[in-house]
């Protein structure tokens, strides 16, 4: 799923039409407005499965009754209010746990809430970890590129390296080494990558499999 | 190959193509990927080559490494040596001895290298005798005992990264991406004048955890995810306190940036046995910038002030 996707499934499932959007590696921020926040941010974590909900503060964790998550994986970060007033001119966004003026910021979506009326909750949702859209995984053998294949498509590729046969899985945009004849196991090991530059490597076997796509220009591990 | 014109996106604009390319070198892979408008073969043949020499010259595996012959007092201390081993007493000063070079005896007692074992207590607190900066003596350039075994994996790797780029910077190119098993230096910025984005890994799981933009500098990560075995429960890595004797167990990885890879892969190193309250102290007082994941998941930054 790439970042755009991403952003288009998690706002239609919280049932928000016009949201503030911003997007900057593997992290976004949307914000938007809610009558019954918890419940929006429920379906998210029962459509998108993996989220990881952590509530900014201990105010937004009391709205919304949800419980801190440390984890990683697909991460976000809630940050809720409950709109005391119909909104007028001076009120704040609050991105983050971060104070913005709206009106120099959300121009558009300043006159948006200036709709919304009290009872209304403000919800800033900040994404961590979201992926890349990469499209393709590519094999070298002993620094040539043997093989590329599409992470659009499942499935399973045998590949020989300098020791003996890699087993190469590619499941739902992602890719990893099931099998390798190698000793220590480390390509296995290191699981599946997704991210543009992500490397799995099996050195007696001379082998690096990476993502090509844009976003990235290398990845320190 | 043909000629890319970059666009001025970050307000540079010029004629340059990207060249790369992967050697298996210093017990990983090692990339090259520079931006340059000329001969490029020459100079990658140069790089590589000042790789292998090093990559060999301190190989800890290779029975008749330079460091091995050093190790068993057939051969004498060396000017680039010297140097390598100022850099790590240095670092050994400052970790306050979580960083130490003469770690090899303990490394060959958990076999990391080769096939890893759980060590019992007793064959540790052996392996330790023989481990420790302060007994390190050279007697007319020849190292004195030979159980002391120097072990330059937690820092060769960034100084044979430094060298490489710093063939390339005197080549004319000033546009180049050094990686080796993640290391990384950053020669300059990308063609069009943006700054190179680097992902550091997810520790556990897939994924980047953090993207950071950056110019001419160098990130290196040490973790615990990729050379470790799990026994009844618990994770060991191949990373190892020198005090202890066993795999730090605080951090799931821990990321320094600074301005040369030799420092990055050293202190990543030293930050990750050192755990986050020691060794961002460390870290902060060299003035570079120190990113780990702790045991529980979250991460701290050195540049968030947390």
């Amino acid at each position: 799923m790439t970042r755009r996707e991403f952003f288009a499934l998690a706002a239609s499932v919280l049932g928000v039409s016009a949201f503030k959007l911003k997007a900057q590696g593997t992290r976004g921020s949307m914000i938007f407005t809610s009558a019954n926040p918890a419940e929006a941010l429920k379906r998210l974590i029962r459509q998108l499965g993996s989220i990881k909900l952590v509530p900014a503060d201990k105010e937004t964790r009391r709205l919304l009754s949800i419980s801190g998550n440390q984890g990683f994986g697909k991460r976000a970060i809630v940050f809720a209010r409950e709109l005391k007033a119909p909104v007028e001119t001076d009120f704040t966004v609050v991105e983050a746990g971060k104070i913005r003026d709206p009106r120099k910021k959300y121009s558009k979506f300043y006159s948006y809430l200036r709709k919304e009326r009290k009872g209304k909750y403000l919800v800033s949702l900040v994404f961590e970890n979201i992926r890349f859209g990469s499209s393709k995984a590519v094999v070298e053998l002993g620094g040539r590129r043997i093989a590329e294949f599409s992470l659009k498509k499942d499935g399973e590729y045998r590949i020989r390296g300098y020791q003996g046969d890699m087993l190469i899985n590619v499941k739902g945009g992602r890719v990893a080494v099931a099998e390798s004849s190698c000793q220590k196991k480390i390509c296995v090991k290191t699981g599946y990558i997704s991210s543009p530059h992500e490397k799995i490597v099996c050195v007696p076997n001379r082998v690096v499999v990476s993502i090509e796509g844009k976003g990235l220009d290398g990845v320190s591990f | 190959m043909t000629f890319l014109i970059s666009l001025p996106f970050c307000g540079k604009s010029g004629k340059w193509r990207e060249f790369s390319r992967t050697e298996f070198l210093l017990g990983t892979y090692v990339t090259l990927r520079v931006y340059y408008n000329g001969e490029v073969e020459p100079i990658f043949k140069k790089a590589f080559s000042e790789i292998r020499r090093i990559s060999q010259k301190y190989s800890f595996e290779e029975e008749n490494s330079y460091l091995n012959k050093l190790n068993r007092g057939e051969i004498t201390l060396d000017e680039e040596t010297e140097f390598l081993l100022k850099f790590a007493k240095e670092l050994h000063k400052g970790s306050k001895g979580a960083f130490d070079p003469t770690i090899g005896e303990l490394k060959l007692l958990w076999g990391f290298n080769k096939k890893p074992r759980l060590p019992f207590p007793v064959e540790i607190k052996e392996a330790l005798k023989y481990v420790g900066y302060g007994k390190l003596v050279f007697k007319e350039g020849f190292k004195k005992d030979p159980k002391i075994l120097l072990d330059f994996s937690s820092f060769a790797k960034g100084y044979a990264v430094d060298r490489a780029t710093e063939i390339l910077r005197k080549a004319g190119i000033n546009s180049a991406l050094v990686d080796a098993g993640g290391d990384i230096r950053l020669l300059g910025e990308k063609p069009d004048g943006c700054p190179w984005r680097i992902g550091i890994k997810n520790p556990r799981g897939e994924g980047i955890i953090r993207v950071l933009e950056l110019r001419n500098t160098a990130i290196a990560t040490s973790g615990d995810y990729e050379n470790f075995f799990i026994k009844d429960g618990i994770r060991y890595c191949h990373l190892l306190d020198p005090e202890t004797g066993y795999p730090p167990r605080s951090l799931r990885s821990a990321s320094v940036i600074a301005p040369t890879a030799i420092e990055a892969d050293g202190y990543a190193t030293a930050l990750f046995i050192m755990g986050r309250k020691d060794g961002f102290k460390l870290v902060r007082k060299e003035g570079l910038r120190g990113i780990v994941v702790d045991r529980e998941g979250r991460l701290w930054d050195t540049k968030e002030g947390k």
